[in-house]
Parts: C-alpha cells; sequence; structure tokens
C-alpha cells in the first residue's frame, strides 16, 4: 500500500504530440482516484505512465517514497487491468492469475492460496481450468481483477475495464470493483470516460481535458463547484445549462442580466464576485437542470404580474416517470430543466425559468474560469 | 421460371466439380505416375502404349513389383543422401525459425530505428533468384573451406530466413499489445515474454513456416548440386537420384529413379498430414484480429 506523487509530469509522444501536460498530482494511500475525461484527453496516456509502460517525457512520479521515473513496470509494486482484458488466451484461468507469482518464484502452494482467495473474493471458483475464451465477457472481466489481485500491488490500475461490458452488467462489476476497493485497502487508480462511473466510483476525480488537468477534487465538490466551464459541463447529466449575460449592479444588489430577463444573485455570490475587482460585465450562468425550476403560466402570483421576464418556450418533454425533462427554448437556446413529474406542462406552452440563486454558477466567458472560486 | 433456375443451377454444380477434377488430375497425376513407373519393371516401362497400372507384358494381368524399391534401398548414395537431406533440412528448418521469430518479435512487437528499411530488405530478400548468388557463394565458400554440410545449411538461410521472418512478423504484430504489456506489468522480462507468450500463440505460424522451409531445404536442389561437386558425400537426396546410374551405361534407371522420388515425397506427405490442422490454422490466422 502506498501513495502516488506526480510532479509536473509530462508526456511528449516521439511524434510530437503533447499528450499530457504538467500534470500535478497527489494520491493519498488508498484512495480510489479516477482519471476522467473526454476520448483522447490523456487519460489512458497518463495511466500508463504510472504504470510505466510509457516513458515520462519530463516531471517525477514517485509510487510511496520511491521516485520510479526509471523503474520498469515490474519492479514498480503495481497491477494493471487493461481495457480488453489482455487476458494470455494460451493459458487457464488458473495460470493466467498464476503467471506474474509464479515469475517472481513463489512457492507452489503460496500461490495456490492467493489464487483461490481472488477467485473466492470474485466467484470464479468454478471457472479456473477453462480458457479465458471459454467464459463470458464479465467473467473474464473477473478473472483480469483477479490476476491483479493475486499480485497484492501496492496500486491498482485500470484503463475502462468496464467498457466492454453491456449496460447492466458494467452497474454491477462497478458496485463490485468499488467493494473490492474497500475489501482491499489498496490505492486505485481508474480510468473512464463515463462521468457516472467516475461519480460513483471515485473517492477523488481527476478531470482531464487535451492533456491539461482542468480539476481534481471529490465528487461532490465537482458537482457543487466546477472550477470552470469544463468541469461544470461534464459532470452531471443531463448537462449543465450555460445562458450568456451580464452583471449589473443596482443600488446594493448584483443582477445577472441575459435576453429573457434578469435574476437577481445570492448575496454570498455577489460579495463573492464583487471582491474580484472585475470590470468585464459579460458572464456565463451556469445552471444544472435539477436546479431550474420552472412555474406554469397558470399560476395565480404570475397571472397577475403579466410581465414576459424569464419566459420560456416548452418544446419537448420527456417524461421518465420518476422525474420530467423540459427541453425549454429561452431566447433560442435550448435550456434543459428537471422536473417533478407532478407538474403538468405541454408542448407550446411558456413556463417562467426560476434558478435557485444558490445554485447558480458564474464562469468568465473567455478564461471559462469560474468567479466563485 | 423455377425449373429453369434449378436446371442452371445443377449444371453450374456440374461444371464446378468438373473443374475441381480437372485441377485435382493435374496436381496427382504425376505423382501417380511416378508411383505407378516406380512399380514396374524395365520391360513393363518399355511397353507401348504405357499402362496405367504395372501389367504383365505377356498375360496384361496386374503385375507390380517392388524390384525398383529394393534395389534403391540398397544404394548406398541413396541412404546416404536422405541422412544428408534429413539433417540440412532440420538444420535449416531450426535456425531459420529461431533466428527468424527473435527477428520477427522486434521486427512486430518493439520499437526501433531503422525497422521500415529492415523489412523491405528481407522482403527483397525473399524475390533474390538463387542463380545470382550462386557463383559468389561458392567461392566464399571455397575461400572459407567451409564443409559442404555446413555450407548448405547456411546458403539455405538465404531462402527461407526471410520467408520466415517475413511471414512471423505479420502474425507477431497481429497479435495484440496489451498481452505484451500485461506480461511486462506481470514482470516477465522481454525474453520471458517471448517465450512464454508470444510463443505458443504463434505456435501454428511456426509451423506452416517450419514446415516449407523444411520442404524448401529438402527439395532444394541448385546450391546442392553445385556445392556439393567436390564432396560427394555430402549430396543431398536430390543430387543422389541426380546420380543414379543404371546397370548398363547411358541407361536411365528410369524405375528406381521413380521410386527414389516417390521415397522423398513420402515423409513431406507424412509431416503435411500430421501438422494438417496446425497449418491451417497458421494460414488463415492472420486473417482474424486476435
Ligand atoms: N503512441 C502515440 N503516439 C502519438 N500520439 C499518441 C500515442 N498514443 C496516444 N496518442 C495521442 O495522445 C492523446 C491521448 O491519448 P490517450 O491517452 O490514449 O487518450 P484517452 O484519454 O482516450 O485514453 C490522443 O490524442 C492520442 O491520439
Ligand atoms: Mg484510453
Amino acid at each position: 500500500m502506498a501513495g502516488l506523487k506526480l510532479n509536473n509530469v509530462n508526456k511528449i509522444y516521439p511524434n510530437g504530440f503533447h499528450a499530457v501536460h504538467d500534470m500535478n498530482l497527489d494520491i493519498e494511500d488508498n484512495e480510489f482516484v479516477v482519471f476522467v475525461g473526454p476520448s483522447g484527453c490523456g487519460k489512458s496516456t497518463a495511466l500508463r505512465m504510472i504504470a510505466g509502460l510509457e516513458e515520462i517525457t519530463s516531471g517525477e512520479l514517485y509510487i510511496g517514497d520511491r521516485l520510479v521515473n526509471d523503474v520498469s513496470p515490474k519492479d514498480r509494486d503495481i497491477a494493471m487491468v487493461f481495457q480488453n482484458y489482455a487476458l494470455y488466451p494460451h493459458m487457464t484461468n488458473y495460470e493466467n492469475m498464476a503467471f506474474g507469482l509464479k515469475l517472481r518464484n513463489v512457492p507452489k502452494d503460496e500461490i495456490d492460496k492467493s489464487v483461490k482467495f481472488a477467485a473466492g473474493i470474485l466467484g470464479l471458483e468454478g471457472l479456473l481450468d477453462r480458457k479465458p475464451k471459454e467464459l463470458s465477457g464479465g467473467q473474464r472481466q473477473r478473472i483480469a481483477l483477479g490476476r491483479a489481485i493475486v499480485r497484492n500491488p501496492q496500486v491498482f490500475l485500470m484503463d475502462e475495464p468496464l467498457s466492454n461490458l453491456d449496460a447492466k452488467l458494467r452497474v454491477q462489476t462497478r458496485a463490485e470493483i468499488s467493494k473490492l476497493h474497500q475489501k482491499l485497502k489498496t490505492t486505485f487508480v481508474y480510468v473512464t470516460h463515463d462521468q457516472t462511473e467516475a461519480m460513483t466510483m471515485g473517492t477523488r476525480i481527476v478531470v482531464l481535458k487535451d492533456g491539461y488537468v482542468m480539476q481534481v477534487d471529490t465528487p461532490t465538490n465537482l458537482y457543487e463547484h466546477p472550477e470552470n466551464m469544463f468541469v461544470g459541463g461534464f459532470i452531471g447529466s443531463p448537462q449543465m445549462n450555460f445562458i450568456e449575460g451580464e452583471l449589473t449592479q443596482e443600488e446594493e444588489e448584483l443582477y445577472f442580466v441575459y435576453a429573457g430577463g434578469r435574476i437577481v444573485l445570492q448575496k454570498e455570490k455577489a460579495a463573492k464576485i464583487k471582491s474580484l475587482d472585475r470590470t468585464e460585465k459579460k458572464v456565463v450562468m451556469g445552471i444544472r437542470p435539477e436546479h431550474l425550476e420552472v412555474e406554469t403560466i397558470a399560476d395565480e402570483k404570475n397571472e397577475a404580474n403579466g410581465s414576459d421576464e424569464n419566459k420560456a418556450l416548452v418544446e419537448v418533454t420527456e417524461l421518465l416517470g420518476s422525474e420530467t425533462y423540459l427541453f425549454l427554448n429561452v431566447e433560442n437556446k435550448t435550456v434543459v430543466a428537471r422536473v417533478d413529474p407532478s407538474i403538468i406542462v405541454s408542448v407550446n406552452d411558456h413556463v417562467f425559468i426560476k434558478p435557485r440563486k444558490e445554485k447558480m454558477h458564474f464562469f468568465d466567458p473567455k478564461t471559462e474560469k469560474s468567479l466563485l472560486f | 421460371m423455377r425449373p429453369h433456375k434449378t436446371f442452371r443451377q445443377r449444371l453450374l454444380k456440374i461444371g464446378f466439380y468438373f473443374i475441381l477434377l480437372i485441377i485435382f488430375i493435374y496436381l496427382l497425376f504425376p505423382f501417380y505416375w511416378a508411383v505407378n513407373s516406380s512399380l514396374k519393371t524395365e520391360a513393363q516401362l518399355q511397353m507401348t502404349p504405357a499402362t496405367m497400372v504395372p501389367r504383365d507384358p505377356a498375360t496384361g494381368e496386374f503385375a507390380p513389383t517392388l524390384q525398383n524399391y529394393r534395389v534403391v534401398f540398397d544404394n548406398q548414395q541413396f541412404v546416404r543422401g536422405i541422412m544428408n537431406s534429413t539433417i540440412i533440412a532440420f538444420s535449416t528448418t531450426a535456425l531459420a525459425l529461431v533466428a527468424g521469430s527473435f527477428a520477427a518479435f522486434a521486427l512486430g512487437k518493439l520499437r526501433f530505428r531503422g525497422k521500415k528499411p529492415t523489412l523491405y530488405l528481407i522482403l527483397a530478400m525473399t524475390m533474390f533468384p538463387q542463380v545470382t548468388v550462386l557463383a559468389g557463394l561458392y567461392a566464399v565458400i571455397r575461400t572459407l573451406s567451409l564443409p559442404a554440410l555446413i555450407s548448405l545449411i547456411l546458403s539455405y538461410m538465404i531462402f527461407t530466413l526471410p520467408f520466415t521472418t517475413w511471414v512471423l512478423t505479420s502474425f507477431f504484430r497481429g497479435l495484440p499489445m496489451a498481452l505484451l504489456e500485461s506480461a511486462q506489468v506481470d514482470g516477465a522480462t522481454p525474453f520471458q515474454t517471448f517465450y512464454k507468450i508470444m510463443l505458443p500463440l504463434t505456435a501454428p505460424a511456426l509451423v506452416t513456416t517450419g514446415l516449407l522451409a523444411f520442404i524448401a531445404a529438402w527439395n532444394e536442389y541448385l546450391f546442392a548440386l553445385t556445392f556439393t561437386s567436390i564432396e560427394p558425400t555430402a549430396r543431398t537426396v536430390p543430387v543422389a537420384i541426380a546420380y543414379f546410374t543404371g546397370a548398363v551405361a547411358r541407361q536411365e534407371p528410369f524405375g528406381e529413379i521413380m521410386a527414389a522420388a516417390v521415397l522423398v515425397t513420402v515423409p513431406i506427405v507424412i509431416l503435411v498430414l500430421v501438422f494438417q490442422r496446425r497449418i491451417v490454422a497458421g494460414l488463415t490466422a492472420g486473417a482474424v484480429k486476435g
């Protein structure tokens, strides 16, 4: 068991492509860290550098207290689970799991004990004498996990291990890997492009984009306090809505003014933004669908009001039973709201949007950075 | 319309089997004729028209003889030739496979500078006509005064090694990179990865290329004829057969030559039959991704 430390790690491929930029990361012992980001953002590259399968162009990598830049994979005390499992097709599942220990000249009875232990955890007892090709995808996945467990490494590395499973199995295995982590009490580094996987499994998440670390935090903090528009949009489903507008001050209050109307800011947020000494007025307001409340026209106080402020046209409704998604046209931009199924609206109705003030995010349109950080 | 269609289909089917039959005869008739001739006596060989099976010249009854085989087995040169050929073909195959698989592993799976030029050079070598190197090689061998057996094994590498390397390279390349990396993380050295993971997985290709190398070495004539010219004891079996002499001067011992030819073919046929399934696997495996 050991932590992991990356100091300004860079990866430039031989063809000149700069795949990972100045990655800094401190992973504590026993953490479950997830690298997440869209395809091609450098997740695998980062993981493979930790594994030692890719050379580190510059920077330092520590496993525990040991600088391992020039240590070969076999001496890094890590185990890796590959996307396509990479089981040895000519060996039985038992031999697949035992291979690493055999190479290390571990005594036979000890190997046997380790393999049986791992098989027990993963429910593989009956399958050990078969070859990998005689197993289903889910079972192969477990053999691959078992092969890693048997090694009893300091760090588990996994590169999209669930992406070849069907949706149902993926959800199951997701939970199993989390359980495994609790049982083994070892450091896990897990790569996925699926934000749901990241949110459900990780104790901490590293969001990557184009080789840059966008934010590192716990799932809750990423969701509540995205540092930039990318993280705001990437984490959470359906996506966070972004509405362009300006901030204007009127007396003591700060207002977000956009094409469809204006919304007053929460006191704390207003204070924070004012303290920035920002001269630029333009901002992007981010609000998650679940934090965008709507009121129907029929509501009495709206009837009385008669104003068009914050009015939106319902374009599509998606009823999921437990919740309803409304796709709203706000000044020719589509905005999604997740509402209670008891709210009855139909297409072409008008509604008023009411973002929850404490859940509003504000970003600089140029740097895309949050103004609330 | 229907009956017309089935009629056409039937016609196509008949045509198909007809073509199959022609190909079959075309390929097998020479061998059949060799077997037929090898079972005939000198007198039966002289019969006109030639008979499709050995027949008694007088009665026309089926009358095969093993006389030719007896003579061939008594022929010291032939027996020696078989031994030489066996040694040379096995050594050539083994060397070509060992060196070829090492090279192919590097060319197919490792990263290094000059890989492409190397590959093209190897490919170019498979196209080299033997005659062009013959004279030069002979001079080299004379200068180094290499024994004929060794010089044959080494010179057979010229055509077996590029071929095995080329075929095995494409085979190694087809193996998923993740297997290699997985072995690396599991703690295998590159050499352990090679012989514990890669080699077993390339077994079908090894068998196929090995067999083809064996056949090529076993059948080779030009080099063998040249390099054994001053060392007759090193003659391989094709050369030995060519040197068969009849009981009477200038007489071609046709029956014996045919018997020897049949005997030389038998080991190859046995090898192919034994490894048949592996060969098919080796020929098709590259087509589907592992
Ligand atoms: N061997 C390589 N040579 C050059 N570029 C590469 C190589 N491997 C990956 N890349 C590039 O690096 C970027 C990151 O790749 P990768 O880490 O595999 O992304 P992902 O986040 O999808 O796992 C991609 O744009 C990819 O094209
Ligand atoms: Mg990847």
